[in-house]
C-alpha cells in the first residue's frame, strides 16, 4: 500500500510535468542528432566505412566447383570487399570448403562451408563472408540445374553451348560485386547519422538520468520531505527500497520516451520490440542501482555531486573523449574502457541496430544485470549498517 | 505515567557533544514549548524523537513504547510539521495529502474523509486541486500542517510552523493548534523563535542551550526562576529628575528610567517595598495618575537564563 503511494505520486508528477520530459528526452535529442547528422553527414556514407575483410581459403574438396568458389572469392570484383591472404596467420577468417562440396551441390544435399572467426566482435564481417558464399552457391546451384536442363533439350551441341553461355552471363551479372554490395551487405549494417547520434546521445542521457534521480533525493532532503517520510511509520530500509522502485520506474519511462520518439519517427531503434524492451529494462536497472549506491553512501549532496562528476569524467575519458583509445597501449585501460557505462550503452544499442539479435546483446544485458545486483547488494549492506544519522 | 518520556538522551556528532543527558516528561494533552537559540540542540532532539537520528545514549518512550525496541509503533503516534515546507510542489494539495496519509496506512473511505477533514481545518478545501507551487507562503504552511494530522496523531511536533507567514495565516495556525489540542487532546510540541507565540500557546516549557537543560517546567514556574525582576510602571504628574534619582536609590530598585512619558522601575520583589516608593513620590509633591505591575516576559526570562536573545 505504501509502495503504491510512492508509485502513484511519481506517476502523477510525471503526468503533470510531461511537457518538460517530452521536450528534454524526446524533442531535444532528435533536434540535436539532426543537427549533428547534417553537419557530419559525410561520416555516415556506408561505402566509406567498409574496410576489406582478410580471409584464408582452405580447399579440402579440390573439385572444379570448389576451385570456382576460390576463384570467385579471389576475383577482381571481390577485391573491393575481400582480401585473400596466402598466409593463414595474417587472415582474420579461415574459409574451409569441405570435402564433398561439389557432389553435394549436384545432388542438392546439405553441406556446410566453415567460416572460422579468429577474433571476437567480428560478427558483421562474418555475416558478409557468409552472405557472399551463399550467393555464389545459389548461383552455382542454379547453373547446375540449368546445365542439366539444357543437356536434356533437343538442340544441337552448338546451340546448347550458346544457350549455356548466355545463361551463364546473366547469372554472373546477377551475382556480381555491385549486386553483392547492394544486396548481400544490407544497408542497415551501417548506422545512419540519426542512428549513430541516437545511441551517442542516449549514453549521455544515462548521466542525465542518474543526476536527475540522485538530485531528486537530495532535493527531498533539503525540503524536509525526507524527514517527513522517515518520521512516518516507515523504516529506513523500506524507504530506500521504495525510492529505488520509483527510480526504476522513472528511468524506464524516460528511456521509453526517448526510444519511442526515435522509433515512431522512423529515425532509429527499429528492430525487435521485445529485444528493445529487454535492453531498456537492463539500462534502467543499471541507472537505478548506480543512483542507489550514491544515495546510500553520500549523506551530503555536495559529496554525491563531486563523486558523480569524477565518475563521469573517468567514464568519458575511458570512453575516448580526450585521448583516442587506439593510442593507449595499456591492456588494463583498454579492457576497462569496454566496461565503462557509456561504452556499454553505446555498444549494446549499436549491436541491436546492426544485428537485431539476442546473441549480439546478451553479453551486455548480463553485465548490466550482474552489476546492478552487485551495486544493490552493497547499498543494502550500507543501509543496514548505518544510513542518514 | 507521562505520554512522552525522554530519558538521558545524549548525542554526539564526531567529537562534538550536541545533546548532553537531556531528560524531560510531557503529559498527554499538553502544549509543550521547546525553546533555545540556534545551535541549542532543539532540532537534534526533535530528529531523535521522530526517528531520523539515533542517540548515542538514553531512550525515548512514547505511549508506553520504547524507540529502541519498537520504533515503528512510536512513529505511528507522531505527526511532524517540519520547519521546511515539506511538500511536493509539482502536484496538487490533494495529491500531497493522499501520499502522506497513505504512509500511515490510511486507505479507501477513511483516507478521503481524513483528507477532507485536514483541508477543512486548515482552510484549504477550495484549493485542493491546485498545484502547490501556485500557493502563497501562508497556504503552504497550512498545508504543511495538514499533511501531519490526517492519521490523528497523539503527538504533533510543530517545528517553527509560522516562519515567513502573513499575520492572517499565523492566526489561523494559532487557532488550529489550540483547537486540535482542545478537541482531540493532541499533545503538541512547539518550537518557535517568536516568544509571544510560545507565551500565548504553551503550558509547559523546556529551555535549552548548547545541548543542556536551562529551565524546565510550567510557564509560571520558569518565569518564577527570574521573577525577582518584576517591573513597576508609573504615570506621574508634576515630577522632576531629582525624583527619579531618589526612586533609584530606594532599596530593591535595580533600574529607573523615563520612557515615553512613563517612569519604569525594575525591582527585586523580595526587597522592594511599595509603601516607601509611594511615600517618596508624595514627598516630592508629585501625583500618581496610574500604576501597573508587570511580570517579566518570556523574552526577558530567556535572556536572563541564557544570556542570549532567542533569535541569536
Amino acid at each position: 500500500m505504501k509502495l503504491k503511494a510512492f508509485i502513484k505520486l511519481l506517476l502523477k508528477g510525471l503526468v503533470k510535468e510531461a511537457h518538460i520530459y517530452i521536450i528534454s528526452f524526446a524533442i531535444f535529442p532528435i533536434v540535436l542528432s539532426a543537427m549533428y547528422g547534417f553537419f557530419q553527414k559525410e561520416m555516415f556514407n556506408p561505402s566509406n566505412e567498409m574496410s576489406k575483410i582478410g580471409i584464408y581459403i582452405k580447399d579440402e574438396d579440390i573439385s572444379s566447383l570448389s576451385k570456382g568458389l576460390s576463384d570467385y572469392l579471389c576475383s577482381d570484383n571481390m577485391k573491393q570487399i575481400l582480401e585473400v591472404n596466402k598466409d593463414k596467420e595474417k587472415a582474420k577468417f579461415v574459409v574451409t570448403i569441405p570435402k564433398g562440396y561439389e557432389e553435394s551441390m549436384h545432388s542438392s544435399n546439405n553441406f556446410q562451408i566453415k567460416i572460422n572467426q579468429k577474433e571476437d566482435k567480428a560478427e558483421y564481417s562474418s555475416a558478409i563472408i557468409s552472405s557472399i558464399i551463399n550467393k555464389f552457391n545459389e548461383g552455382a546451384h542454379q547453373q547446375i540445374l540449368i546445365e542439366n536442363k539444357i543437356k536434356e533439350m533437343n538442340l544441337s551441341d552448338k546451340e546448347k553451348e550458346e544457350l549455356f553461355k548466355k545463361t551463364k552471363q546473366k547469372i554472373d551479372m546477377t551475382y556480381g560485386t555491385n549486386a553483392i554490395k547492394n544486396d548481400v551487405i544490407p544497408a542497415d549494417k551501417a548506422l545512419t547519422s540519426f542512428q549513430y547520434y541516437s545511441v551517442s546521445i542516449f549514453s549521455f542521457m544515462f548521466i542525465v538520468t542518474v543526476l536527475s534521480l540522485v538530485g531528486g533525493y537530495y532535493k527531498d532532503k533539503e525540503t524536509g520531505i525526507f524527514n517527513r517520510i522517515i518520521s512516518s511509520s516507515l523504516s529506513k530500509l523500506q524507504y530506500f527500497n521504495y525510492s529505488l522502485v520509483t527510480f526504476f520506474i522513472f528511468a524506464l519511462i524516460i528511456n521509453t520516451i526517448y526510444i519511442l520518439a526515435y522509433r515512431l519517427t522512423g529515425l532509429s531503434f527499429k528492430g525487435s520490440p521485445m529485444l528493445l524492451i529487454l535492453i531498456i529494462i537492463a539500462k534502467s536497472l543499471f541507472e537505478t542501482s548506480i543512483s542507489g549506491i550514491v544515495i546510500a553512501f553520500f549523506k551530503q549532496k555536495k559529496h554525491a555531486i563531486l563523486f558523480l562528476q569524477l565518475f563521469i569524467m573517468l567514464a568519458v575519458t575511458l570512453g575516448g573523449a580526450f585521448v583516442p583509445m587506439y593510442r593507449i597501449s595499456s591492456g588494463i585501460i583498454l579492457k576497462l574502457s569496454d566496461y565503462v557505462p557509456n561504452a556499454l550503452i553505446i555498444n549494446v544499442f549499436k549491436n541491436f541496430l546492426l544485428y537485431n539479435s539476442f546473441n549480439s546483446v546478451k553479453g551486455y544485458l548480463a553485465i548490466f544485470v550482474l552489476m546492478s545486483i552487485a551495486l544493490y547488494g552493497i547499498s543494502i549492506m550500507k543501509i543496514r549498517l548505518k544510513w542518514e544519522g | 505515567m507521562s505520554l512522552i518520556q525522554v530519558k538521558n538522551i545524549t548525542k554526539r556528532f564526531d567529537d562534538k557533544l550536541v545533546l548532553d543527558n537531556i531528560s524531560l516528561e510531557i503529559e498527554e494533552g499538553n502544549i509543550f514549548g521547546l525553546l533555545g537559540p540556534n545551535g541549542a540542540g532543539k532540532s537534534t532532539l526533535i530528529n531523535i524523537m521522530t526517528g531520523l537520528l539515533q542517540g548515542n545514549g538514553g531512550d525515548i518512550t512514547i505511549g508506553g513504547y520504547s524507540f529502541k525496541d519498537n520504533p515503528l509503533k512510536v512513529k505511528e503516534q507522531i505527526g511532524l510539521v517540519p520547519q521546511e515546507i515539506a511538500l511536493i510542489e509539482s502536484v496538487s494539495a490533494y495529491d500531497n495529502l493522499e501520499f502522506f496519509a497513505s504512509l500511515y496506512g490510511l486507505k479507501g473511505k477513511m483516507l478521503k474523509e481524513r483528507i477532507d477533514e485536514a483541508l477543512e481545518i486548515t482552510g484549504l478545501k477550495d484549493r485542493r486541486k491546485e498545484k502547490v507551487k501556485k500557493f502563497s507562503g501562508g497556504m503552504k504552511r497550512r498545508l504543511n500542517i495538514a499533511a501531519a494530522i490526517m492519521h490523528h496523531p497523539r503527538i504533533l511536533i510543530m517545528d517553527e510552523p509560522t516562519v515567513g507567514v502573513d499575520p492572517q495565516s499565523r492566526n489561523h495556525i494559532f487557532e488550529f493548534t489550540k483547537r486540535i489540542n482542545r478537541e482531540n487532546k493532541t499533545t503538541i510540541i512547539y518550537t518557535s523563535h517568536y516568544m509571544e507565540e510560545v507565551e500565548y500557546l504553551c503550558d509547559n516549557l523546556f529551555i535549552m542551550d548548547i545541548g543542556k537543560e536551562v529551565a524546565y517546567g510550567s510557564k509560571e514556574r520558569v518565569k518564577a526562576m527570574v521573577s525577582d525582576r518584576s517591573r513597576v510602571v508609573l504615570k506621574l504628574d508634576n515630577y522632576k529628575g531629582e525624583l527619579l534619582l531618589k526612586l533609584k536609590s530606594l532599596q530593591g530598585v535595580k533600574e529607573c528610567i523615563e520612557e515615553e512619558g512613563l517612569v519604569k522601575l525594575k525591582v527585586e520583589e523580595n526587597t522592594f517595598e511599595l509603601g516607601r516608593m509611594l511615600a517618596v513620590i508624595e514627598g516630592y509633591g508629585s501625583k500618581i495618575k496610574g500604576i501597573t505591575f508587570e511580570e517579566p516576559t518570556l523574552e526577558e526570562v530567556f535572556l536572563a537564563l541564557t544570556g542570549k536573545k532567542l533569535r541569536d
